[in-house]
């Protein structure tokens, strides 16, 4: 069953200097309990098209389709934890939005909390967390309102070398046992091999579907232990080589 | 606790002991100056009053029971203005942040009004609202209002797309995103607005009693200068920056209270 699907999808922005193209006709369908990376050069619109899906951005062409009662998530870029809430009060902020129950939302994310290692957190500030915590208090919070699709924008963009291999390692192990369908937008190659089961390359603006890779890696395996299996240097090469120079 | 660790506190104490101590010794030394010339007529203490006169005018007015008056005057006229200009001010604020065509319509007028020198408006106001605490108030309600408005707009319009952005993946409505994301992320600017406004309705109080009043110490100051009593006029002076440094201090230990949640 596909819990989203992006139907001819083209998106204008305008400006004063003039209109640019920054999607054209792009169609990608999101299958359930699949883990798909969308990956281009900078520039190439991957944000936007992620927006799109996030329901923030209406495109100028094109549908897209989600099936009746299919809850989907959103993590920006940065983890954009509120600094004056606990980190509990963070992640059960979706269920004040949505006015639904909040003693059920807090139930379940003291319950996330403890499983991932944030237990003795929850009563702290955000700025008590290293960057790596910080990131996985951030999915939680995006998992709080059971969603069936998570939506993730370059989630470890923001982390040094290291701290993004554990931390992606984190995140496939939360999305993975939590049974987690999951769109992560990324320029780092090998980020999107490790993780993915399915990549989506774009092209430079205006951006189109280059190209759609089934990786056919471990998936039982976390991301870290992914890089080192066979095949995983070709899929890059292959990627790589396909991969157009950005704008910048 | 190690000995470089007992040494650093130790050195760290007795900086700031001597930091202390020379601000005390700068204003006894200023004051006996103060007092020494005037006792030896090198400047003629009519024209500048000294410490003792000031001390003796100020038991004055606090015996004559003028000292009450004339300070509770002023302070309320501050204390309210100081009040509406924040609320009144964050509330206009509230409606620009919301109506972005409301916003970009007021932008000439807030920007001419910001620049208007606010004692020009003196006369109509005193013809408007009467010669009264009236006309004091709505004087320093205009000196910070204005400023209070511009920058509790910045402010709010400063808050991280990306947040914003988040709350609406969530399908948050404008209202919930004001009260669960721009309201408290404002909250040290709303802070540091208000500290601004202590100056500023000080300042607008003053002003405004130079123009009419018949109590305040804006007035003391006025009348002091007009019947060339320099004791008062300094007296004057020296209960009114301990007023101000009051309310400052005031307002500095909220902020320091509500920043420990924001």
């Amino acid at each position: 069953m596909k819990l989203l699907e992006l139907v001819d999808i083209s998106y204008i922005y305008h400006s004063l200097d003039g209109e640019t193209e920054a999607i054209k006709e792009v169609n990608i369908g999101v299958e359930e309990g699949g883990f798909t990376a969308i990956v281009g050069p900078s520039g190439s619109g991957k944000t936007t098209l992620l927006k799109i899906m996030a329901g923030l951005i209406k495109p100028s062409k094109g549908n897209v389709v989600k099936p009746d009662g299919v809850r989907i998530s959103y993590m920006p870029q940065h983890d954009q934890l509120f600094e004056w809430r606990n980190i509990l009060k963070n992640v059960t902020i979706s269920a004040e939005i949505e006015k639904t129950d909040k003693k059920a939302a807090a139930d379940y994310a003291e319950e996330l909390l403890d499983k991932y290692g944030l237990g003795e957190f929850k009563k702290k500030r955000p700025s008590a967390l290293s960057g790596g915590m910080r990131q996985r208090a951030a999915l939680i919070r995006t998992l709080v309102s059971k969603p069936q699709l998570t939506l993730l924008d370059e989630p470890f963009s923001a982390l040094d070398f290291q701290t993004r291999l554990y931390v992606s390692d984190d995140v496939w192990k939360i999305l993975s046992s939590e049974k987690k369908s999951c769109v992560m937008v990324t320029h780092d190659i090998s980020e999107a091999i490790s993780i993915a089961d399915t990549v989506v390359l774009l092209t430079k603006r205006p951006a189109t579907v280059k190209a759609v890779y089934k990786i056919g890696l471990d998936r039982t395996a976390p991301p870290t232990v992914r890089r080192e299996q066979p095949g995983f240097s070709e899929y890059f090469k292959t990627i790589f080589s396909d991969m157009e120079v950005g704008d910048e | 606790m190690s000995e470089e660790h007992k040494l650093y506190l130790k050195k760290t104490r007795i900086r700031k002991l001597v930091i202390r101590l020379t601000q005390f010794g700068i204003l006894i030394l200023l004051l006996g100056l103060w007092e020494l010339s005037a006792a030896l007529e090198w400047a003629d203490p009519f024209i500048t009053s000294s410490p003792s006169r000031v001390a003796k005018s100020i038991a004055s007015l606090y015996s004559s029971g003028e000292l009450f008056t004339h300070s509770f005057a002023s302070l309320w006229e501050t204390v309210v203005s100081f009040l509406l200009a924040t609320f009144v001010g964050t509330a206009i604020a509230v409606a620009l942040w919301w109506n972005d065509f409301l916003r970009k319509v007021a932008e000439p007028y807030v920007v001419v009004l910001n620049s208007l020198p606010k004692i020009a408006l003196g006369p109509l106001i005193i013809i408007w609202v009467g010669a009264g605490k009236a006309a004091i108030i709505t004087m320093a309600l205009m000196i910070s209002l204005i400023i209070t408005i511009i920058s509790a707009l910045q402010g709010f319009n400063s808050v991280d797309a990306e947040k914003t952005d988040l709350l609406r993946s969530m399908g948050a409505t404008k209202r919930q995103i004001f009260f669960k994301l721009v309201l408290p992320a404002n909250i040290p600017n709303i802070l540091a607005i208000l500290k601004i406004n202590v100056g500023l309705s000080w300042v607008g109080t003053i002003m405004g009693e130079y123009l009419v009043s018949r109590e305040g110490l804006g007035y003391l100051l006025v009348y002091g200068g007009q019947v060339f009593r320099l004791d008062l006029v300094m007296a004057s002076t020296v209960i009114l920056s301990v007023l101000a440094t009051v309310m400052y201090l005031a307002v500095q230990l909220l902020e320091k209270i509500v920043s420990k949640y924001f």
